[in-house]
């Protein structure tokens, strides 16, 4: 559709009616003129011919034409504005008026009850307007006993129509004038109006740009609304109420519920804890398994609360001078035992030194999922490779790991809440989340994540932001491939 | 040390107390706010563990009605809250410490003994008085670098002497402090105990640690051992 917008869509449609109508009406208007003007002109032209007709009379051997161009002056040949010519009926000029002066005019004749009438070019240049007919000249009325009634005469009576072709032409002129005159001001009332009656619309279309996830409290006003938009403004106003409380009851959802397991999660582990120091020996192992699974549970009751605290924009983030190189180090290191276990050759590209302006914790967050699922989900002799370098003022960190499980149809996925590759769903402590926070605290810190997988079976983290400064933007989708 | 547990949950309320006592500690322990209230207006704790969300009265309010008693018992918060904003408001309330649910007893344990040694003013957790050691944290006692082996009922009392250093500590206090709920008036369990400590802790010295004031209680300083007062003896 080329015109996207109601004002445009109005405007044109009411502008093309109006100026269709204004030229339906002028051409109606135009033409009735005309036929009213052509009208008048055939009249004239008749009483012309029928005068003519009533001065034809038969004789006994001749006819006789009882005129000349002295009885009507038009005819004359100094004047000659108006012609007629007489034919017999084997076709022989009769008399022709001396304004014609010896050329002969068109004959085409039609009958007394229904002339013929045309237009043609006067013998003077001029346009003109002709009848034409057959008629049977009437005898004396002193002596019919020669009237022949079956003697046809042919008249064809023309005249100037220059006066009517200037009375039409000024009528079009004046007409056109008026006309684009009328249309112009149409244009500027159909704008104008339209403007003025749409404001109300646009006022509601730019109170609906304002609503968005986090301004859910916004409302549009209802007062002086008119009588068309006021119940879809109060019917939109009750949706947004609607909706801003199921926003706030799933925000509060994630948050109420990871408190309420806080606390039964607090029992579970100091009653693993006071069985595993001083319980019996026997049911100490069982007691580790119980104290590893509320770990677990804590963890993912932690990351649902960070996750919950990002979507509500609640997370605190308290910036400051950090060693990212040195962060970097230490997290490769706290994942030592895992490396060495599973015998993965892990190689570090990191600069001595590269400081950014982060916050600690959360990026010490960032950091310890990517790494962590680095060394979770490498298989036994694999490789993990992290680089970190600094070019034009931003940090980027690659993390790539061997990986035999994922496809190229899985990374879309792996952002995703609880989203697991079904070989690890067995894996302790993961349950899907890590990625998620990730990608929730990228958005904080205004970082980019994506996640590639090469032809090699290597999974490629590609983590990078500014090193002066955050601050909460969203993130890039996935890419398509190292 | 005398701790009072205040946490409306039974199962975490039992294996604080488990834990505290296997650790050394004496425990009283209530699930409501109003009664733990009154059990630190009417004793006195070396720390109180609170946790906020208690019923009849909620944790803030009855540390704040305790200070406002003018108790100064060192307050350690127990919540799930762990936002900035609910640390910052414990912490103006009055407590001296705060601990996210759920916690590692072993953080815990720790957390309340800084606590207690900065209830009697210090910062380190290893008490030396001439050739005896105690260090706090592994409740473990020295002397002229032997071990020396005590009960944990002895260990304590040493443990309160020592806190107490240079002090008078009346009768009364140890039992209050050490044996809370088991003395009737009659007892003599904190004379036998006095007792089996001086024998502990004299074999192969010299030196008396413990002198008796008699009618009056108990001084743990070795350097009162010069002062010629006939009240003093070993």
């Amino acid at each position: 559709m080329p015109f996207r917008s109601i004002h445009q869509q109005l405007t044109v449609a009411l502008l093309t009616g109006f100026l269709l109508l204004m030229g339906a009406g002028s051409v109606m208007l135009y033409r009735s003129i005309r036929s009213t003007l052509y009208h008048r002109l055939d009249e004239r032209l008749q009483v012309e011919a029928l005068t003519l007709i009533a001065f034809t009379k038969q004789e006994k051997t001749y006819i006789a034409v009882g005129f000349d161009d002295d009885f009507i002056e038009d005819f004359d040949e100094k004047i000659a504005t108006k012609f007629y010519q007489l034919w017999t009926p084997d076709g022989g000029v009769l008399q022709r008026s001396g304004s014609l002066n010896e050329t002969d005019l068109p004959a085409r004749f039609g009958t007394l009850e229904s002339p013929e009438y045309w237009d043609f070019l006067l013998p003077n240049g001029n346009p003109g307007r002709a009848i034409g007919l057959r008629f049977v000249p009437d005898a004396d009325k002193v002596d019919r006993r020669h009237w022949n009634p079956d003697l046809q005469l042919g008249l064809v009576v023309a005249g100037d129509r220059s006066d009517l072709q200037a009375t039409l032409g000024a009528f079009r002129t004046s007409f056109s004038a008026f006309s684009m005159l009328t249309v112009t001001a149409g244009v500027l009332l159909v704008w104008v109006s339209l403007r003025r009656a749409l404001r109300p619309l646009q006022q509601v279309a730019s109170e609906a740009d304002r609503i968005d996830v986090q301004s859910l409290d916004h409302r549009f006003p209802t007062e002086r609304l008119p009588a068309e938009l006021s119940p879809i403004c109060r019917r939109l106003n009750d949706l947004l109420d609607r909706l801003q409380a199921s926003f706030n009851r799933e925000r509060r959802f994630s948050s109420d519920i990871a408190h309420e397991l806080r606390t039964p999660l607090a029992e579970l582990q100091s009653i693993a804890e006071v069985e595993i120091e001083w319980g019996e020996p026997a049911h100490k192992n069982s007691y580790r398994e119980v104290l590893g699974i509320s770990l677990d549970m804590n963890r993912i009751v932690e990351q649902l609360l960070a996750l919950s605290r990002c979507d509500q924009g609640t997370l605190p983030v308290y910036p400051q001078n950090i060693s990212l190189a040195e962060a970097v180090r230490n997290q490769c290191a706290s994942i030592g035992s895992v490396v060495e276990r599973k015998h993965i050759d892990l190689k570090l590209d990191v600069p001595e030194e590269l400081d950014v302006r982060s916050d600690p914790t959360l990026m010490a967050s960032l950091l310890s999922n990517l790494i962590g699922n680095a060394a979770a989900h490498s298989p036994s002799r694999g490789e993990i490779h992290v680089r970190l370098k600094e070019s034009d003022g931003r940090f980027h960190l690659v993390i790539c790991n061997t990986c035999t499980d994922l496809t190229r149809e899985d990374l879309p996925r792996l952002f995703d809440r609880f989203w697991c590759k079904d070989s690890a769903r067995s894996m302790d402590g993961h349950c899907g989340l890590g990625l998620s926070l990730v990608q929730a605290l990228c958005g904080v810190l205004n970082y980019r994540v994506q996640v590639g997988l090469s032809a090699e079976s290597r999974f490629e983290v590609r983590l990078s932001g500014s090193t002066h400064s955050v601050s909460a933007k969203p993130v890039e989708p996935a890419l398509p491939g190292c | 040390m005398r701790v009072l547990v205040v946490e409306d949950s039974r199962r975490l309320r039992a294996s604080l107390e488990t834990a505290l006592t296997r650790a050394g500690y004496s425990v009283d322990s209530t699930g409501d706010g109003n009664e733990g209230l009154w059990h630190a207006k009417a004793n006195s704790y070396d720390a109180i563990i609170l946790d906020i969300m208690l019923p009849g009265l909620d944790g803030l309010s009855l540390l704040d009605a305790l200070r406002r008693s003018g108790g100064n018992a060192q307050v350690l918060l127990l919540t799930a809250r762990d936002s900035v904003e609910d640390r910052v408001k414990g912490l103006d309330f009055g407590a001296d410490d705060y601990l996210v649910k759920p916690f590692a007893l072993r953080e815990l344990l720790a957390r309340l003994r800084a606590l207690c040694r900065r209830s009697y003013h210090r910062k380190s957790a290893l008490i030396e008085i001439s050739d005896l050691s105690i260090d706090l944290n592994r409740k473990t006692v020295t002397r002229g670098g032997a071990e020396i082996e005590l009960r944990p009922r002895e260990y304590q009392l040493l443990e309160y002497l020592a806190l107490r250093r240079g002090e008078l500590v009346a009768r009364a206090e140890i039992e209050a402090h050490i044996y809370p709920d088991e003395l009737d008036l009659m007892s003599n369990s904190v004379t036998s105990a006095i007792c089996m400590l001086r024998k502990k802790l004299n074999v192969g010295s010299a030196e008396p640690l413990i002198q008796t004031r008699r009618g009056m209680g108990y001084v743990f300083d070795m350097e009162t051992k010069c002062h010629s007062d006939p009240s003093i003896s070993n």
